[in-house]
Formats: C-alpha cells, sequence, structure tokens
C-alpha cells in the first residue's frame, strides 16, 4: 500500500499535519484545513485522511503522554513521515512545472 | 452544564457508534472544537457543526469503512453492525420507492388494521383494565361488613370512626358512598357540572399518587373548620380546565361555597371509584355541600372504607384484627348491597340501622379482584375483541404478504444475482426483512396519528365519561409497536423464504410465477383472509343483532310512562314517621294528577342504577331485593303466579311475608308450590313467608335473565323512592309533579328521572360493542377484497400467456372467465367454511352478550356467507375480465 498517490483532501491533511510542527492532533488538523481551504471541514473527513494516510505511510502516529490541555488524558499524535513529506514536496514540484508550463503557453 | 448544549441526537449517535478503544479520544476530540466553535461563533453554529461531525464518523463508516485510527479489527468485523442496517434501510427505501402505488396501498391497509386495534386495545384498556393509577394496588383492600349470608361494603361515619380509632395495625381510610354532582362556576365564568367525591384526610397517602401540580389531600384538610379545599381529576383538569396550570391556588365554587383548588392528581390516577369523579374533597366539607350539621361521631351517612395491607400482614391477621374491633362494638345490621356496587350518584344515602342482624365481622377483599360483579363478562370480551383485533391483523398481514410475494417473485432474479456474487442467505433473509419491517413501522407512524384521531370518535361511541383519560397511554403506544413490528415481521418472513428458494440465475430471462410453493402459499393466504373475514363478520352479525335483540328483549313490564321520583330529605330535620306522613301526602297528590294512573313507593325502582342484592358466591347467583308498597306490582303491570301480593294492611304492619319472582320460584323450589313455605329456604335467617308469586321482571341488569327476586313490605321511608305510571306525554307530567312537590315541602331535593332513560342506559352498552365490531367487520372486509382483488389481478396477469393459448386454441371467452373464476374462488370458498367453522366454535364465547340470541344464530351465518361471497366474486370478476379481454395474437407475438 506504501507509496501511492495523495488525493486532495490528503494532501491538506499531510501539509496541515507539517505545517503545525509535527506532532500534533486531529482538532487543530481540523481547524486548520478549514482555515486554509475556508470550507467546512468535518471531523470524520479528518480522521479518515489521517487513516489513509498512515496505512500509505505518510504519517505516522503514536499515544502521547497526557498533557494538562486535555484534562489529563493521552492522545493520538500524528508527525508528517520522510516518505509523506517526499511525495508532498514531489506533488508541489509537478504542479509547478506544469504551471509554468501553462504561464509560457499563454505568453503570446 | 457545558454537556447539555451539544444537540442530544447526535451525543446519542455518538454513544452507538462502534469505536472502541478510540472513544474517549474522539469524544475529547468533538469536545475541543465545540468548546472552541461556541467560543468563536457561538452556540447555534457549534451544535451544528457537532451534529455534522458525529454524522460524518458514521458515513465514515458506511461509505469505504475507512478504519478509525487505531480502530480495532474486530469492531469492523462483527456480523451484524449498524452499517448494514443502514444499508438494507437505504436500500429498502429504493425498493419501496419503486412502486409507490402498491406500497402506499399496503401502508395505508396496514395502517388502518393498527389504528383500529390500537384504537380497540385503548378503549378495552380504559374499561376493562383501567389502571386505577393506584401505586402497588395488590395491597389495597376492600372493608366489608360480613353478616351469616352475605357482605356489603356500607358503613356508617360513625362506625368508620371507631374502626379508625381503635385499630392500630391496620389503617382505614373512607370514601362517601353518595357522589354527587355539583354546579361549578370558576372565578365567575360559566360553570360546568362536576362530580365529587368525598374522602377522608388520609385517602390520597394511603392511594400514593404523585401529583402534577400542586399538592394533594391530607389529614389536616380533614380537621373541624379547615378551609375547604379540592383536588382535581387530571383528565378532567385537561378537559374542562385545558390543563390551566393557574387553576392551583383560585377557588371553585359548589353550592355557594369556595373551594381552594390546591393540587391535580398525576395522569390517569382513578381511585376506588369505578368512575373517576372530576375533583376530591375531605369529608370535612359534607356539611358545606350537604347541609346539616359537620360529621362527627353519631352521624349515620354512609361510606366504603378501604386499606391497606401493610408490607408481609396477612390478610387474614388484619380481618382478624378489624373484626375484633367491630364484634366488641356490637355493630348492627345495615343495609344488604352488593360488594362491587358503584360509588356513584344515587347509590349511597342514608345508612338505615334495621333489622337487628348482627355484623358477624370484617372481610378485606383485595381491590384487585374487586371487578368481581362482570370479571368473567370483562374478560370474555377482552378475549372476543382481542381476537377480532388479531384477525384484522391477521388480515392485514396477508395483504402485505401477498404484495412481498408478489414482488419476491419479480426479484427472483436480483436476488439470484446477489446470491451468484456471493450474499449469504442470511444478509438476503435480513435484506427482505428490514424491507417488510420498514413497510411495518411506517404503517405503524401512520397509524399512530389515525388511532390519536379516531380514538376519541370511538370513545364518543362507546360513551366513556369524561373523567376517564382517553388519549393512549404507554400500554397502548407498547401495543401498537408491538403489533407494528408482528405486522412486519410476520409478513416479511413467508415471502423471504419463497424468495430464496425461488431466487434464479440473471440468465434465465421470464418469471412465470407458477411455482406449486408460491402458488399454494397464495391460496393459504387467500383462504386465510376470507375465514378471518367470516369470522369477523359473524361476529359483528351476531352482536348487532345481539344489541337489536336487547332493544327488543321482554323486561317484564313496559318502561315507557315509568318515572322514578326520588327525594332528598334534610338531615335532622326528617326522621321515619315525618317520611311517611311525607310520601303519603305525596302519593294522595299526585294520585290525583290528569295523566298519572297509579303510583307506589319501592326501596329500588328500576332501573335506577341502585340495587340490594344478596349473592352466593359459589353458585354464582344473585337475588335482587326490593322493599315495596303493595301497589308496586300493579304499578310495574306484574302478573300474580301464584298466591297473592301483600296488602296495604301488611305493608302498614310490617308483616313478615314476601312475594318471589317467577325464576326464583323455579330454581328454588322446583316442582313444588312456594306459596306458603318459609323465606328462610333461600336466605338462611329469614323469618318472613312466601305468599306469592309474580312474573319476571329485569330491573336491574339486562344481562341477568334469571331477574331472581324477593319483595317484602317497605319499611324505611327516608330510603323509599315514589315509581309513577303515567298515562300521557310526560314532559308536561314532569312539569306537574315537580310543582306537586314542591308544594308539600320546599326544603326537599326532589329528582325526577324516567325509567325508560335508565333502560337507554343499559342497552347503550351492547349498542357500542356491536358498533366496535362492525367497524372491526368493516375494516376487514375491506382488507380482505383489496387483498383478494391484488391476488387475482397478480395471478391472471401471470397467467397472460396461458391465457392466450387458449382463446388462440378456440376458448370462448366466457370459457377462459369460467375456468379463471373458479382457480380464484377455490381457495375462497375453502377459507369461508372454515371460518364458518371457526365462527361456530368461538361465537359461543358471546352467550353472555347476545341477550338470549343464540350464537349459532342461522341467520346471521347465511347472512355473512352470502356478503363475503358476493363481495368476493366482485374482486375476483372485474380482474378476471380483463384478464380474459386479452388479444391473444398480440400475447402470443410479445413471446
Amino acid at each position: 500500500m506504501k507509496g501511492e498517490r495523495l488525493g486532495e483532501f490528503e494532501e491538506f491533511t499531510l501539509l496541515a499535519v507539517r505545517a503545525l510542527g509535527d506532532h500534533t492532533y486531529a482538532v487543530p488538523v481540523q481547524q486548520f484545513v478549514e482555515e486554509a481551504t475556508g470550507r467546512d471541514v468535518s471531523l470524520g473527513a479528518v480522521y479518515a485522511a489521517l487513516a489513509r494516510l498512515e496505512n500509505k505511510g505518510f504519517v505516522r502516529s503514536s499515544m502521547a503522554a497526557a498533557t494538562a490541555r486535555r484534562g489529563g488524558k493521552s492522545k493520538r499524535l500524528y508527525a508528517v513521515t520522510p516518505l509523506g513529506l517526499r511525495t508532498a514536496r514531489e506533488l508541489h514540484r509537478m504542479r509547478q512545472e506544469i504551471w509554468t508550463t501553462i504561464a509560457e503557453g499563454r505568453q503570446p | 452544564m457545558t454537556h447539555d448544549a451539544r444537540p442530544r441526537l447526535a451525543r446519542l449517535l455518538l454513544r452507538i457508534l462502534p469505536l472502541g478503544e478510540r472513544r474517549a479520544d474522539v469524544e475529547d476530540d468533538l469536545m475541543e472544537l465545540f468548546e472552541s466553535r461556541r467560543a468563536s461563533r457561538g452556540t447555534r453554529y457549534a451544535r451544528r457543526r457537532y451534529f455534522s461531525d458525529v454524522l460524518s464518523l458514521w458515513r465514515g463508516r458506511r461509505r469505504s469503512e475507512p478504519r478509525l485510527p487505531g480502530q480495532a479489527e474486530s469492531v469492523r468485523s462483527s456480523r451484524f453492525s449498524l452499517t448494514d442496517v443502514f444499508q438494507d434501510l437505504t436500500y429498502a427505501a429504493r425498493m419501496l420507492r419503486r412502486s409507490p402505488a402498491v406500497v402506499l396501498i399496503t401502508i395505508v391497509g396496514l395502517a388502518v388494521a393498527i389504528s383500529v386495534g390500537t384504537s380497540m386495545f385503548s378503549i378495552l384498556n380504559i374499561i376493562a383494565f383501567r389502571s386505577t393509577g393506584i401505586r402497588d394496588s395488590s395491597a389495597l383492600v376492600s372493608v366489608m361488613r360480613a353478616y351469616r349470608n352475605g357482605a356489603g361494603n356500607a358503613w356508617s361515619h360513625s362506625e368508620y370512626l371507631q374502626i379508625r380509632d381503635h385499630a392500630r395495625a391496620v389503617k382505614v381510610e373512607a370514601v362517601l358512598r353518595d357522589g354527587a354532582s355539583f354546579s361549578t362556576s370558576r372565578d365567575g365564568d360559566a360553570g360546568h357540572g362536576a362530580s365529587l367525591l368525598l374522602v377522608s384526610g388520609g385517602y390520597f397517602a394511603m392511594m400514593l399518587p404523585r401529583v402534577s401540580q400542586g399538592r394533594l389531600l391530607t389529614p389536616a384538610d380533614d380537621e373541624p373548620g379547615a378551609q375547604p379545599v379540592l383536588v382535581l381529576n387530571h383528565a378532567w383538569w385537561s378537559r374542562m380546565l385545558a390543563a390551566d396550570p393557574s387553576i392551583v391556588g383560585r377557588s371553585v365554587w359548589l353550592n355557594g361555597t369556595p373551594f381552594v383548588v390546591v393540587g391535580v392528581t398525576e395522569r390517569g390516577f382513578a381511585g376506588t371509584a369505578d368512575t373517576p369523579p372530576a375533583m376530591w374533597t375531605t369529608l370535612a366539607n359534607y356539611h358545606v355541600l350537604h347541609g346539616g350539621p359537620p360529621l362527627d361521631r353519631r352521624s349515620s351517612t354512609s361510606v366504603s372504607l378501604v386499606s391497606r395491607l401493610a408490607p408481609g400482614v396477612p390478610i387474614a391477621q388484619a380481618e382478624a384484627a378489624l373484626t375484633s374491633i367491630v364484634q366488641s362494638a356490637g355493630f348492627g345490621r345495615g343495609e344488604l348491597v352488593d360488594p362491587n356496587q358503584a360509588v356513584g350518584p344515587g347509590s349511597g344515602g342514608e345508612y338505615a340501622p334495621a333489622a337487628p342482624e348482627p355484623v358477624t365481622g370484617v372481610r378485606l377483599l383485595p381491590f384487585a379482584t374487586r371487578g368481581g360483579k362482570n370479571a368473567g363478562q370483562v374478560a370474555l370480551i377482552v378475549v372476543v375483541v382481542l381476537t377480532a383485533i388479531g384477525l384484522v391483523l391477521v388480515l392485514a398481514c396477508a395483504n402485505v404478504t401477498n404484495l412481498l410475494l408478489a414482488s419476491a417473485i419479480a426479484r427472483r432474479t436480483e436476488i439470484g444475482l446477489r446470491i451468484a456474487l456471493g450474499a449469504r442467505r442470511g444478509r438476503i433473509v435480513r435484506q427482505l426483512l428490514t424491507e417488510s419491517l420498514s413497510l411495518g413501522l411506517i404503517a405503524g407512524a401512520l397509524g399512530l396519528l389515525f388511532t390519536v384521531w379516531l380514538l376519541p370518535i370511538l370513545a364518543g361511541v362507546v360513551d366513556v365519561p369524561d373523567t376517564f383519560d382517553v388519549r393512549p397511554d404507554g400500554r397502548a403506544y407498547a401495543f401498537l409497536c408491538f403489533i407494528s413490528i408482528l405486522a412486519g415481521l410476520g409478513a416479511g418472513l413467508a415471502p423471504s423464504k419463497g424468495a430464496l428458494r425461488d431466487a434464479r440465475w440473471p440468465t434465465s430471462s421470464r418469471s412465470s410465477g407458477h411455482s406449486t410453493g408460491s402458488k399454494r402459499q397464495r391460496a393459504v393466504l387467500v383462504g386465510a383472509q376470507a375465514a378471518a373475514s367470516m369470522v369477523l363478520l359473524v361476529l359483528a352479525v351476531l352482536l348487532a343483532r345481539g344489541a337489536a335483540h336487547a332493544a327488543r328483549l321482554d323486561i317484564g313490564f313496559d318502561a315507557s310512562g315509568l318515572m322514578t321520583i326520588s327525594a332528598v330529605f334534610q338531615r335532622g330535620t326528617y326522621d321515619g314517621p315525618r317520611a311517611q306522613a311525607y310520601w303519603d301526602s305525596a302519593l294522595e297528590r299526585v294520585r290525583a294528577l290528569p295523566g298519572v294512573q297509579s303510583s307506589a313507593l319501592a326501596e329500588v325502582p328500576p332501573f335506577s342504577g341502585s340495587s340490594r342484592v344478596t349473592v352466593f358466591r359459589r353458585a354464582r347467583y344473585t337475588i335482587n331485593h326490593n322493599d315495596t308498597h303493595a301497589g308496586y306490582f300493579e304499578t310495574l303491570g306484574l302478573r300474580v303466579l301464584a298466591g297473592r301480593t301483600y296488602t296495604p294492611a301488611e305493608v302498614s304492619a310490617r308483616a313478615p311475608v314476601a312475594v318471589i319472582s317467577e325464576g326464583l320460584a323455579r330454581d328454588f323450589f322446583p316442582g313444588e308450590n312456594p306459596v306458603g313455605q318459609p323465606l328462610g329456604r333461600i336466605l338462611e335467617g329469614s323469618q318472613s313467608t312466601i305468599i306469592g308469586v309474580v312474573s319476571n321482571a329485569i330491573t336491574a341488569r339486562l344481562r341477568d335473565p334469571r331477574a331472581a327476586a324477593v319483595y317484602q313490605p317497605i319499611h324505611d321511608m327516608l330510603a323509599a323512592r315514589m315509581v309513577v305510571r303515567a298515562g300521557g306525554p310526560s314532559e308536561a307530567l314532569i312539569k306537574s309533579l315537580q310543582g306537586t312537590f314542591q308544594s308539600i315541602d320546599p326544603g326537599v331535593r326532589v329528582g325526577i328521572t324516567k325509567v325508560s332513560d335508565g333502560l337507554d342506559r343499559q342497552l347503550a352498552e351492547p349498542t357500542a360493542l356491536s358498533m366496535m365490531a362492525s367497524l372491526l367487520a368493516a375494516v376487514a372486509l375491506a382488507l380482505a377484497l383489496i387483498g383478494l382483488y391484488g391476488v387475482t389481478a397478480f395471478v391472471t396477469g401471470q397467467r397472460r400467456l396461458e391465457i392466450s393459448v387458449r382463446i388462440a386454441l378456440g376458448a370462448s371467452g366466457s370459457d377462459v372467465m369460467r375456468l379463471l373464476v373458479r382457480d380464484s374462488l377455490r381457495p375462497v370458498l375453502y377459507g369461508l367454511a372454515a371460518g364458518a367453522i371457526g365462527a361456530a366454535l368461538g361465537s359461543r364465547v358471546l352467550t353472555g352478550v347476545l341477550y338470549g340470541l343464540s350464537p349459532a344464530d342461522p341467520l346471521t351465518f347465511a347472512a355473512a356467507l352470502i356478503v363475503l361471497l358476493a363481495a368476493s366474486a366482485g374482486a375476483v370478476v372485474l380482474p378476471t375480465r380483463r384478464a380474459a379481454a386479452v388479444d391473444p395474437a398480440a400475447v402470443l407475438r410479445e413471446v
């Protein structure tokens, strides 16, 4: 299953995890994606995306020790794997290349 | 409090979502999001988003079943998951949407059946199983005074006080036997008539009901000089006062005295009275309402006593304790009354100490079994009605089954495909059951709407008093739910079995719908429908004819033109001799009125709602007692069959003579002459001699055909009432009677009623019963005909090819018609025969409510048979004619 491609929402989720400085959890990811895309994002979708990303090996999760913020309960934290980062960067590079072509093609 | 802000439904959905070990984490995430959204965008937004988040978790499971992070594998592989249910439901909705007309008819049919069933059940619930609202009523007992040959529940108020004061271990509370209706006017508004029951202060504490508004009556309210207060019946409060909560603390005027409403009972509380009153107040207010001095140790006002057994105290021990009190006090004999007599208007009155027959002790009768009077009858009606409901449901189920059978045949290809693709059989059965169950539940919801609408109408038909709560209660809802599920499952099982057996490969293209299995199934269903219709129709016709029979029943005298006049004497101002003088004067003046043919005094006028009986429990034999004037027999029009009736002189002298009815004479003196025999042979301890036999007269209950009666000279003038036979129109006479009585003593309240009104009230019961049965039968007939029509149309549609071939080979249209009609009607005929046998066996239980009509009445059976045959022939012929009119060439070209 590893090394698959990224869907759009998965990409957002992956980038959010990275942007939040890794070792983040579902709630900040949801808030980040919602803010960045400007559309309502359900928690279920974020869970599903994180699960798929983990399946594909793009993120990894670990149970964190208790923190004060959540009333001393432990929670699952996510971090982007090197593979995930590479895939995202690759996707970005491909996009940019395409955009360059479009930009050049438009020039008279 | 923050938890309450989240949508309740979402919380529920979250709770049933199988999250496994991730639950805490997910819930924390949801909560955190909720709080942060609430802080930034407000509660409404947060709630909406919370809801959609929870739904997204469900959706996430459904669509591609992505595993929630860390979700245990076992959750997903569970054999029966909610996800599958969602899937089944979606699919069911899609299938049902495909044939809306058929589904609509089925759902409406089922809904009508369910709602009629539920309404019947509710009425039954009110009439028969009516809960009294009393907590733990099994420990509640009626306190009866026992004699040598009977028992009664009338005690005087002074006896009540003696028992209450001496009983240490057993608590006893009193209820005034004479309920009365008063005109109320609330804060100057127009008044309502309302029935009132007076109870002792501890009554409510003994019944232990909860209160819906304010508080209940307490012993403090029963102290002399306490402020007059009322507690309202919840049903009456809802209906007459629109459940206005501000009534608590306001005053209701009764007899010109303001009573402060202190509370409203909880819904469904009826108390110990057979007909719940509109309001309760304490015995301390007796004199306020009825005049005279307050009740005290000397009062002879008649009350019933109830008691609650302390936990662990056997009934015999409590009986012994009370008996010792009664025996040491040496209570005398009171009136002998039917222990089950209704506490209602006109039933009690003044308690009359008379002949020295000592009370032998106290009997405690469990309150729960108090329905003894009619227990047998009620149980019977319950059985009949439940059977009828069951039959209607069977019909409705049969219809749904037919529909599903037909669609199952049409879906064999689909099911075959699913099996070929690897669906487990259980999975497919579940799918089919889900479909029929959703049909049942949709019909149940619709049925609920019908019921809410139908129930008040039915309650009106059956004449349920307005102090009863007729809205469906929890039990009725449970019943509705139960039969909806039953209808759904019952209807779905057979077709799903058939569908699996007949599943076929998608490659074989045409379906014939002619496998012997489904053909037999359809025939059985049609037969069952016919049988059920037959039973119900026979039942309805029998009951209708029974009601008509009751209306024509020979009660032994002519009720039209008979009037009863009762007088309520002011306590203290009237005694026996003065009452005697009053009645003497009244009789003289009444006889002088134009239109009056004769008049006489009697203690128990016909159909007056009261009775005085001796019940021989073991033999279930009831003897009606009546003390009368010599002229009573002539006034009623009873014939003297043997001996003579007593003379006025014997009445004045209170001679120990008795006249018995023909029925009683036959039962107790078979083959011998009762004249000259001692009455003691019938009633142990009696010193009277039988001097004559008169013709039977049914004066109390129409259902009691024996009309066993003992008449003796009247002696208690305070309890006497006058019976008048008038020749002319009664309205004018009532006016002049009122004037006459007014002129004798304006202080005596006089009530004039027509005996025929009382008789009509008795006749209302069989009429109501027959109307219920007719309604059921009409629904059943309609369902059966729809079903028969549907099946015939389906089968003939399936046989189009065969019909075409027959016509092409030279069969005439009428040949084909005859063949098809014969095939379709054969199961109907079998069903009708089976139904007739079933009805013949079952109708025997109705004997008691047929008023002498034979349950095997041939006319009824013939009528039902003819109606059903004609109707089913119509239902078969219509679609058959269409089928026989096919153009064979067109059909054969299609092949």
